[in-house]
This record gives C-alpha cells, structure tokens and sequence, in this order.
C-alpha cells in the first residue's frame, strides 16, 4: 500500500494552508453579522456560481458518483444530469429571484430559506423547517466526513502520523476525520460563508486538476473510447435502464429525479442556495445556477467516467507481471490482498473484520464501489501528482462539510437564535450566535460521523434523512412562490403530511435482499421495491406530492393572505421586462439544456 | 518559506472595503502557481525514473500536469490583479453599489 512521498505531503500541506489563508485573510472584515452569515452578499455571480457547483460536489456525491457509475454503467451520467441541470435552469429562473429580493417589512433582505418561510407563510412554518434543516444538515456533514475518511483511511494516508503518534488501530480513521474536520471549523469561523465559498472556488479548481489526469490516462490505459467500449464487462454499455436499475418506469424517472430528487436539491437545498444569496445583485444570483448548470453538464466526465473505467480495468492478481517499457523489460511482483482479487477491475470486494472479502446472496463477492475512484488516483497518479490527487479528495470533503457548517449556522443564528430565542438581539450577538453554532454544530457533525464509524449502515440513512426533509420542503416552496393563495396552515400541514407520509412509506417497503431497519420496513413490510434507488426516490416522490396535495387543500380551506403583504414574496408578472425568449437568462438556458441533451445522446 | 510570507501579506492587506477586499483569483492563480512549479520541477528531476512513471503509463504525468497548472496558475494572478485593481478603484468612487434591479 502506498505511502506517501515528501512531494505528495507537500502539495498536501500547501493546499491546506491555502485553505486556512483564504479565512485568515477574509477574518478581519468580518464585522457584522451579515458578513460573517451572508459574505456582506457582495460576491460576484461567477464566484457564487462556482460555489454552487462546488457545494453540490461534497464526498457523498462525488463518491456516490463513482460508485454509481461503476454499478449502474454510463446511464447513471443521464441520470445525475436529469437530476440536476433542468432542476437548476428553474432554480435560477423562477426561484432564486424570488428568494434573493424577498425582503422583510423593514427592507431587510432574507438571510436563509427558513427565514423566508416565516416571511411567506408563517412562524411555525419557519420554525419547523429551521430544526429539521439544522438536523439534516449536520447529519449529512457527519456522514459525508465519515465517508470521505474512510477512503482516505483505506489509502494508509494518516497511518505513519498515527503509528508515531501511538493511536490505537482505528487511529488512521479518525485522523483523517479529526483533521479536515479542524481544517474547516478554523476557517468557518474566521471567515463564515465568504471563507467556505473561496474554498469551493479552490476545491473546484482542484478536482479538476487532480480527476482530469486520471480521466486521461485511464482512457489511454483502455485504449482510448472506443477501447473503453470494447473492454467493458457485456451489457454494460446498455446501462441498467433496461434491466431493473429505474423499474418505476421512464415516467416514474422524470417525476422521481427530475422534478424531486433534483428540485429538492438544488432549488430548495440552502446548503446550495446560500451561495447564490450570497451574490451581490440580483443579475448575479440568478447568473449563478446558470453558471452551475454549464459547468454541471460537463462534471460528469470527471467524476462518472474514473467509475466506469475502474470496472473495465484488469482486476489486479497475485503474479508476476512482465511489461516492456522503452526497449527494456521488467519483472514485477504484485502480492494483491483478497479483497481486491475478488474484486472486479480496479473495485476492490467489501471486507469483514477479518480481512475476507463478503460475498453476497449469490456467491459472488460484494464490491465496494466508493474505492473505485479512491483506486484509480492510486493506480494513476505518479509520486508528486498523487498528493494533488488527494488533495482533491479532501477538497470535495471539506466543501461539503463547510457548505452544511455554513448553511446550519445561518439557520440557527437567524431562524432558531434570533427568531425565538432572544428576539432583542444585537447585531453583535447574532454574528456571536453564528459563531458558537458553527462550532457546535461541528462537535454534532463530528459525533454523527463517529456513530457512523460504529454502525456503517447509517450512510444509508441519508437517503432517508433527504427524502424526509427536503422533498416536502420543495412542495412548499413551490407553491409559496409561485401561488399567492398558499397559506401558512396549508404549508405547515403540507409539511407535517409529507413528513408523515415518507416516513410511513420507508416504513413498509423494504428492498429485496435486505434486513429491516434503516434500509426500509421498519414497521411492517408490505411491498418490495426493486432497489434502494428505487426506495429513496420512491419516498422522497411521495412526500412531495403528499405535501403539494395537502397544501394545496389546506390553504383553499383556510383565510388567505393580504395580496400587498406578499409583494416580493410571490413570483409574480415581470412588467417591463422585454418578452421572454428575449431574456439573456432564457436563451442561456436553452444553450444549456440543448448541451446537456447532446452530451447524453453521445452516451445514451 | 514563501508560505509564510504569503500569510503575511495578506493578513495585512489595508482593508478596502469589509468582506470583499481579495480577488478569489489571486488566492487560487498563487496556489497553483506555486503547485505547478514545484510539480513540473520534480517531473524534471525524476524524468527518467522509469519506476516513478510506471504507473502513469510511461508518461512524465508530473512534468505536464505541473506545467499546465502553472500556465492555469499564472492566467488566474494576471485576471486576478485585473480585477482587484477594478475593485479597488470601484470602491474609491461608489462604496456602496445600488442594486441594479430588483427582482418580483
């Protein structure tokens, strides 16, 4: 296994004191609260943009990327851009103006999407929605670090620290989660929000200089495209869309993950959305999911592409290999550990406490489709290009980390702190409040991943957590923005059925082949959904329409709202503004949606 | 150590204007400036250590990867010093930007 050279720990070492900088050098402007929560909502489009893509790019999706483009084949790269590109083209024209101007009564702007909620329809709304988006998103950060490190445990990266350091064995784990985790809570809280988005601007730029090389090389490897085609396992190249991967039919697929995995992420994630509220216009905020969406069309080269090709590598063996390189020959013995002999190419099998590789329901081994991009960076990468490899690793770690850090201490500050708990409080405080939130909220983030280090299966539940919270939360915002008869009880009851509804339905179905518990069926099984993709997607889509359904009724039932206290709070008609298709913003759009069909046609 | 005098640098720059007084260019067109230096330095000391590039496929991974990041590193400063030194001048003359427009 591989240990590091002084050039890898240098490249390392220098990224992360960039990363430290861009707080100390921000720290001394922050002076109020709005700074340190909202970057002064004086950034530029093209930086917010960035961030947006960056922070959708945290371990889970980009090693949930990987592994499900090794599991599933090229289809999953339709999938992730049905999931997100259509989903952001709307966030950046119907919601986030909408989000960006709403202002409170004295003209103060909306600092967070519970803020906005308590504006729009009521305080119980906001103050439902801002403990369950603290929640989910600590929750999630713990899961995220835990997963991230465990790929960066496998590596060995940490362990000749940890030998020195005389940590018990699990002492390489929680290094690599202890040290990224003070990494981002130092410039958090030097910096706050302005802090994490530069750090996304770099992590951007990062994951692309240390997945690009691997990409190239991997295709050189396999003897360009079409070498790529040929040494892929049969079938795969069809993808799984025709054998059982989305059973819930093509419809079940635009509904599912088009409308309510990917509007729930990226028009109703504040995680995500914090970074356009950032902007220092409107113009720029909506640039900002455009922006995203561009870039977004190409992201999958990067990070899908390095999983299909781990799968269509040889898997490595116990032999002696003899290889010619310029005129000369050279014998190589490769000792290779179980795991990764049973393995399928560069995805190693799923290993028990003894070290055995897992074999599943039908005798084969279970592959642990997270190393597959983790592997390639070691199969590629030279000494020197390896630690920016890394780098890249820990860069898609700490911005996921720092975006839920940023967006969990904005709710509490603002919607928890300021709203119920001392209403009276002075700008100081609140930016104080922010401060001591990020830092405890870090602590609940770092417990989350411990309790995942004991019981893996709690990766899982973020599916869960995400279909429990943000699925019903879209429904509301949906109708909060675009319907001006939406009314507070209709939202809070919306919010409350849609909850109810995925809770119950993850309660009764239960994926073939697993054990109940927090993979479904926890209260009785009473159907069998294809897959756990199928589930989640499944749960998240019932929640939505539950919530739009309930929503909808409870509001024509109740008393609706002054038509002038919604002004700037509803979508409403543009005047002023010439025709639609005239709009830079629509054309932008239609540039980028008519890219993202042709990508997937090549791939399709 | 040239990181040290970064920190410095730029936890002393006079603040112009609260927030928003670095270019996020500079900070990333110096990282890999610095990265692509020393990258494409060890490609050229280790470029004919077949051992080292067995694994990028006999290819000096090091040598092109870095130089490329210091070409990326050095167009990043150039924009970044451009665009420090409007923001600068934009803060002299109007500190506080109207909005341009607002949305509905």
């Amino acid at each position: 296994m591989p240990v590091l050279a002084s050039a890898d720990w240098l490249i390392l070492l220098i990224y992360c004191f960039f990363v430290l900088s861009a707080g100390l050098s921000l720290a001394p402007g922050i002076t109020g609260s709005r700074h340190y929560l909202q970057a002064g909502r004086r950034l530029p489009g093209w930086l917010c943009g960035l961030a947006l893509l960056s922070a959708g790019m945290g371990s889970l999706e980009v090693l949930g990327m990987g592994a499900a483009a090794a599991k599933y084949g090229l289809a999953s790269m339709g999938l992730f851009a049905l999931g997100s590109i259509p989903a952001l083209l709307f966030a950046a024209l119907v919601l986030v103006p909408v989000f960006y101007g709403a202002a409170s009564a004295t003209g103060a702007p909306v600092r967070s999407i519970p803020e906005y909620l308590g504006l729009r329809f009521d305080q119980k709304t906001r103050a439902l929605n801002a403990v369950l988006f603290t929640a989910m998103a600590l929750f999630s950060a713990g899961i995220s670090l835990y997963a991230m490190a465990r790929v960066i445990a496998a590596l060995h990266v940490f362990d000749t620290v940890a030998d020195r350091l005389s940590l018990p064995p699990t002492g390489g784990l929680l290094l690599s989660m202890a040290l990224p985790a003070l990494l981002v809570l130092a410039f958090v809280l030097l910096g706050g929000l302005a802090a994490a988005m530069y750090n996304q601007l770099l992590q951007f730029c990062v994951l692309v200089a240390g997945l690009l090389p691997v990409v190239l090389l991997g295709l050189k490897r396999a003897g360009g495209w079409s070498g790529l085609k040929a040494a892929a396992p049969v079938g795969f190249w069809r993808g799984a869309g025709h054998t059982g991967m989305h059973p819930v039919g093509i419809v079940g697929l635009v509904l599912g993950v088009g409308i309510v995995l990917g509007g729930s992420t990226w028009c109703t994630d504040f995680r995500l959305l914090q970074t356009a509220m950032a902007a220092k216009n409107a113009a720029a905020a909506r640039r900002a999911p455009l922006l995203a969406a561009a870039l977004r069309v190409f992201v999958p080269l990067l990070v899908i592409l390095p999983g299909v090709l781990a799968l269509g590598l040889p898997t490595p063996r116990t032999t002696i290999v003899i290889h010619n390189e310029n005129g000369a020959i050279y014998h190589e013995i490769t000792v290779v550990p179980p795991a990764v002999e049973a393995g399928q190419g560069m995805v190693p099998a799923k290993v028990d406490s003894a070290g055995q590789p897992v074999k599943g329901a039908d005798g084969k081994p279970m592959l642990d489709y997270a190393m597959a991009m983790p592997n390639m960076l070691l199969q590629f990468l030279p000494t020197g290009l390896l630690g920016l490899g890394l780098a890249a690793l820990l860069a898609c770690l700490m911005s996921g980390v720092a975006a839920s850090l940023t967006a969990s201490n904005t709710v509490f500050a603002c919607d928890i702190y300021q709203a119920f708990l001392k209403k009276d409080a002075s700008d100081k405080q609140v930016l104080k409040a922010g401060r001591w939130a990020a830092l405890g909220g870090m602590v609940l983030a770092f417990a989350a991943a411990c309790a995942a280090m004991r019981s893996n299966d709690l990766l899982d539940a973020v599916v869960l957590v995400f279909a429990v919270v943000n699925a019903p939360l879209f429904a509301a915002l949906l109708l909060g923005t675009l319907c001006k008869r939406a009314t507070g009880h209709g939202a809070f009851a919306g919010l409350i059925a849609g909850i109810a509804a995925a809770l119950l339905h993850h309660g009764t179905a239960l994926p073939r082949g697993e054990q109940p518990g927090i993979h479904g069926g926890w209260i009785k099984v009473l159907h069998h959904p294809a897959s756990d993709m199928a589930l989640g997607l499944g749960t998240a889509a019932l929640a939505f329409i539950v919530c739009l359904l309930v929503t909808g009724v409870v509001s024509v039932c109740t008393k609706p709202r002054d038509p002038a206290e919604l002004a700037g709070l509803v979508r409403g008609p543009a005047p002023g503004i010439a025709a639609w298709w005239k709009r830079p913003e629509t054309i932008a759009a239609a540039v980028i949606l008519l890219a993202a069909i042709a990508v997937n046609l090549m791939f399709l | 150590m040239a990181k040290k005098d970064l920190a410095v640098k730029s936890a002393v720059t006079p603040t112009i204007h609260p927030i928003i007084h670095v270019d996020p260019r500079i900070a990333v067109g110096m990282f890999f400036t610095l990265t692509g230096t020393i990258l494409s330095a060890f490609g050229l000391s280790t470029r004919d250590r077949v051992d080292v590039y067995a694994k990028s496929l006999g290819i000096d991974a090091n040598l092109w990867c870095g130089l490329a990041l210091l070409a990326f590193g050095i167009l990043m400063l150039a924009f970044g010093r451009r665009g420090q030194a409007q923001m600068e001048k934009g803060h002299a003359v109007a500190p506080e930007k109207p909005e341009l427009r607002r949305p509905r």
